[in-house]
This record gives C-alpha cells, structure tokens and sequence, in this order.
C-alpha cells in the first residue's frame, strides 16, 4: 500500500509555503493595478472637464473648478451646469455600461454578452421614441417629474419592461441559453416597433428620434445624473458583497451550489441589477456601445477571473474608455460635439478585434 | 455517526431515476455506486448536493441534507463530477483551493486557516506543483486532482465522487485512492465513489452498493456483495473473482455478456 504523504500536524509549525507568499504577491499586484487604472481615471474625468468645446481657457477652468466664485457668472455656467453634467454622465455611462456588462456576461455565461444583450437598448429606443414622436409617456402619470426627465423615464421604464417579461417566461427550471434567445427576441421585437414609430414619424421627430438613438452627453442634466448615480450607488456595493459568489459562478458554473452559492438567486438579483444599470444610463444618453462588452474582457485580461478585482478594474477601464470618447468626440470635430456613440464603437472596434486575436483562448479552439 | 438516507427518491422532466432508496454507511468508510448505465447512480449524488431536486430524507451525522440552503450543504458535502469542463477559468489552483472555502462568504478576505488548508490539500495530494498553475491549462487527469482537492478542502463529512479516476493514469489512479480511503478513515467521513472499473472497487471500497433501475439490488460490505452473481444480474456479465496476492486482494474478470440488453448486443 502506498504510505499517504506526510501531512504537517500542527498549523502553527507550518512554514509559509511559496503559494501562499506567490499569491500574496499577485494580490499586491493586482491591488496597484486597481489603483493605478482608478487614478488614470480621475485624470481622463479633470482631462475631460477642462476640454471643451467652447473657447474657455485651461486656466479659467480650472480656477472656476477650484474657486467657482473667482469666475464670471458665464464661465461658472458653462463649468458646473454644462460641462459637469456632461462628464460625470460620461464617468457614470463607463461605470454603469461596463459593470453591467460583466455581469450579463458572468451570469449568462458567455463571453460576447454585453449590457444590450438582453433588448434593453431597442427596448428603451422604443419607449424614448414614443415620447419623442407622439408625446405619449407613461411618466405622464408622475405629476411631479421635472420636464427634462419625461423621454428618459419612459425609456427606463421601456428597458425595464423586457428584463421583466424574460423574467416572467423563465421563472421555471429555464436554460441560460433561452434566457439569452429571449433576449435577442425582445431585442428584434422592439426594434421592428421601433422602426414602426420612425416610419410614421414627421421629418423633424425622425431626426431627434436617431440623433437620441446615436447616443449623446448632451442630453445630460443634474437631474439625469442623479437618477444614474442612485442606481450605481445601490448596484455597486451588491455586486462587490457578492464578489466571491460571483468567482464561484465562473469557475464552476451550475457547479458553484455545491460550494454553497444560491446559483438561481444570484442570477436572479445580477441580471435585474445588469438591467437596472443599463437601461438607466442608457435611457439618458441613448446608445453607448462596446464599452459593456470591451471593458470586462480587458479587465479579465489584466487581473484574471477574481471578481474582488475585476469588478473595479473592470468599473475603471469603463470610466477611462467613456471619458476618454467623450474627449476625443470634441476634439476630433474643432467646434463640434460628435455623438460619443459613434466614437465608443469606432474606437472600440479595433480595440475589440486586437483583444480577440490575442486572447489564445479564444483563437486556439 | 453515520449516512443514512431513507425513501430517497429523484424524479426528473417526469420520470422517476431514482425510486425510494434507503441506505446507511457507517463513519469512516467508502461505498461503492455501482450499477449499469442509467441506473441513476450520477442522479443519485447530484440529488445529495442540490444540483438536482431531490425528495425523501437523507442526514449525514444527524444533520438533514435534502430541503436545506445551499450553504448549509456545502459545509458537509464535497463533490467530484464527472464533467470538470468548468474549471476553464483564469484562476490559479491555489486561488481556486480559497475560493472553494470561501462559498457564499460576505467578507472579502481570506482567512489564515483557509490559506493553511489550501496548502496543506496541494501537500497531500501531491499537487504543488500546480499551485501557480491555471487549472484550464492543465491535462484532464491533473484537473480531476484538483477537483478532488477543491471537494476536500473545505474538510466534508460526506464525499461524493462521481468516476473519480475515470483521467488518471495506473500510478494517479492508486495514489489518489489510497489518498482519499486513508483520508475518510482519518477523517472519520463517509466516502461514496462510482466506480466503472471493479477493480478499484473490489480494492477501495469497505462497502458496496449496486444500483438497478432505480432501486437497490444489494448493499454489504465489499467482499460479499462484489461477487459474480450480483454482476451478473446487474450488468449481465459472466465474471470470475480472482485472489490475487494470496487472497490480499480480489480481482474481477469478466468473461461475456450473457444477457444482451439491446439488438446490437444480440447475436
């Protein structure tokens, strides 16, 4: 008979083994990596506010920033009622648009899973679209909502309604793969009715119905922020609470109950917060694409699959991608602001076709 | 202190896989699941950790398994599966070993006992080696190690091992064994391992346990119940025990079906 071999009797004798003093390192490591990305991406949000497309100075944006007494009444608006909006929305479209991606991709189990998998983007197209074209919203009903935020929370309450309804249809003993199918059905239904709203839309409703779908900072106001900001706040710290369990449903999959996750009921709770984030952000600016799907894979890439890293590293990249796109779409056009969907996907694109090839994961099998 | 399980029964998309079993093992032993295809001897363990519903009662040490949350069952059940596809994943074997005593854990920390207890599995079952290693990249029979690992480390009282050898080699396949039966003894738990090699269950199973359809056709120690004629009703094999080693050990050789159960098998 083989003789076991020798386990060490007494934790406390035990000399620190070289996995345990590798892994110490990794978490160090991977802890800078954290704070470096998170540092990068203060600078893109003060790199952005002082950049803009009016003819503001560095110094006087700065000066107003720090001290917005010192500054005429006309820099403080642009600064704080323009500019600011506009890029915390941009900082809160990275954190809500990446996080929600990593979560649809974590919980559907698939690696080209992203905010809209799910027909939230067309879903709130659609709900948008209706208020745009024919003034009809549900938020009618909400006396006291404030004007600007009419389009939005019909939209919101549109992106909410296809999460709910995939819900509803698999509440049973459902396949992460009908999940998913569902979810690309809701996409084709709501945008046919989508498409619908266009046709008989007049000229001018048509133009501000696919300006609003392109994607723009500029709808952005303190009111839209906030609504952004309260969902992040609620969104985020669920998901870091459940950073372990999240590990777990990676690695092991259906697997993860046996270590003792509550695999149903962690799916449940992400794909509505995934919804939440999304459709929130989403029914502010329109359509900001590729940052969802892009920013977990880089994450993923730069500090692996546990999740008390990646959520942040991957809330990071979101907010430096964004940011960044929001500044290269007023620099680009000199006295032009271009709609920062169209900038997020040309510049993901190729960052997305990079990461494919050289991911040996995905391009050996 | 023992496994016990009472009228256990497992129906699945509506039909019965498992029919009302009733079973007990004693503490510090291993019982072979044996039984043909189909017998629902994979259902049988999958029903134990939750990943199927199962009915009926089923206690390890007193403590009820069936209808309890999936943390309550995770502190007293490990489990090996047969398909490891998912451990594909960008964690190391080290990480992978906390992870798996972390569970449902809130707090984000590791605790020292917990990166003790990783060590200390890698040590035992020979895989430091790994520890750096990701699990994906590494070969089916080193990743069945670790699965074993990832089970034992969270210290179960009852193990489930659904083929556990079914990738390791001659030498693996001995190690990992004598490993795990000085394990449950030492342990004091209660071990259940399928088997498809008689062999090994003949060698490292105190007790056996042969499945039929659904129901149990016979349970006793090992050297009683692994005898030709069970085999012969349960798979439908002529076989001959063998001592070998002068009677340290028995092998079984099968010699023909004699009862083929489709038309391909017929003449």
């Amino acid at each position: 008979m083989n003789e076991l071999p020798a386990a060490k009797a007494m934790p406390g004798t035990l000399v620190l083994p070289s996995p345990q003093a590798h892994y110490s390192h990794t978490v160090w490591r991977r802890s800078a990596l954290l704070t470096l990305l998170l540092v990068l991406a203060l600078a893109a949000f003060i790199a952005d506010l002082i950049v803009g497309s009016g003819t503001l100075s560095v110094g006087d944006a700065i000066s107003g920033l720090l001290h917005p007494d010192s500054v005429d009444s006309s820099t403080r608006v642009i600064l704080w009622e323009l500019r600011m909006p506009m890029t915390l929305m941009a900082v809160l479209a990275g954190t809500c648009l990446s996080l929600s991606g990593l979560m649809m991709q974590s919980v559907l189990d698939n690696p080209l899973a992203e905010p809209f998998t799910l027909g939230i983007s067309s879903a709130a197209g659609f709900g948008a679209s209706l208020t745009l074209a024919f003034n009809l919203s549900f938020s009618h009903a909400l006396p006291g909502l404030s004007a600007d935020l009419i389009v939005t929370a019909n939209a919101f309450l549109f992106s909410l309604i296809t999460v709910g309804i995939i819900l509803l249809l698999t509440r049973g003993h459902v396949g992460l793969q009908a999940i998913t199918l569902l979810g690309i059905a809701m996409h084709f239904v709501f945008s046919s009715l989508l498409g619908l709203v266009q046709y008989v839309a007049s000229t001018d409703q048509l133009q501000s119905i696919v300006f609003w779908l392109m994607g723009s900072l500029l709808h952005a106001t303190w009111n839209k922020v906030a609504l952004c900001a309260v969902i992040a706040a609620i969104a985020i710290p669920v998901v870091l609470l459940q950073a372990w369990a999240l590990t777990a449903l990676r690695s092991f999959g259906e697997q993860a109950v046996v270590f003792g996750i509550s695999v149903r009921r962690l799916r449940t709770t992400m794909l509505v917060l995934a919804a939440l984030l999304a459709g929130a952000v989403t029914s502010v600016v329109g359509v900001i694409g590729f940052v969802g799907l892009v920013a977990p894979h880089v994450a993923r890439l730069l500090v692996g699959e546990d999740q008390r890293f990646t959520i942040g590293v991957t809330i990071a990249c979101g907010i430096i991608f964004v940011t960044l796109a929001s500044l290269a779409s007023k620099l680009i056009v000199p006295g032009a602001v271009l709609p920062i969907g169209m900038v997020t996907s040309l510049i993901g694109l190729p960052l997305f076709i990079i990461l494919i090839l050289r991911d040996r994961r995905l391009t050996s099998r | 202190m023992s496994f016990s399980i009472t009228d256990y029964r497992v129906t699945l998309r509506g039909k019965p896989i498992l029919k009302g079993l009733d079973v007990h093992v004693s503490s510090g032993r291993t019982l072979a699941l044996l039984g043909a295809n189909g017998a629902g001897k994979s259902t049988f363990m999958k029903g134990l950790c939750g990943l199927v519903p199962a009915h009926g009662l089923a206690s390890i040490n007193g403590t009820a398994l069936l209808g309890t949350s999936p943390a309550t069952r995770a502190r007293l059940i490990g489990y090996v599966a047969q398909d490891l596809a998912h451990l594909d994943v960008r964690l190391s074997t080290y990480e992978l070993l906390l992870l798996a005593q972390q569970g449902s854990a809130r707090s984000w920390k590791t605790s020292a006992q917990a990166r003790y207890k990783a060590a200390e599995l890698l040590e035992l079952l020979g895989l430091q080696r790994f520890a750096e290693s990701q699990a994906g990249q590494l070969s089916g029979g080193e990743r069945q190690m670790i699965s074993l690992a990832l089970a034992l480390v969270r210290s179960p009282q009852l193990l489930l091992l659904d083929e556990p050898t079914s990738a390791l080699d001659l030498a693996n396949q001995l190690q990992i064994l004598d490993a795990v039966s000085a394990y449950t003894r030492k342990q004091n738990m209660v071990t259940l391992a399928i088997f498809h090699d008689m062999n090994l269950a003949s060698r490292y199973a105190d007790d056996t346990l042969m499945l039929d359809q659904g129901i149990v056709h016979c349970i006793g120690p090992t050297r009683t119940t692994l005898n030709p004629e069970n085999l012969a009703q349960v798979y439908g094999v002529d076989c001959r025990a063998l001592n070998v080693d002068a009677g340290a050990f028995t092998a079984i050789y099968p010699i023909s079906v004699i009862e083929p159960r489709s038309q391909i098998g017929s003449m």
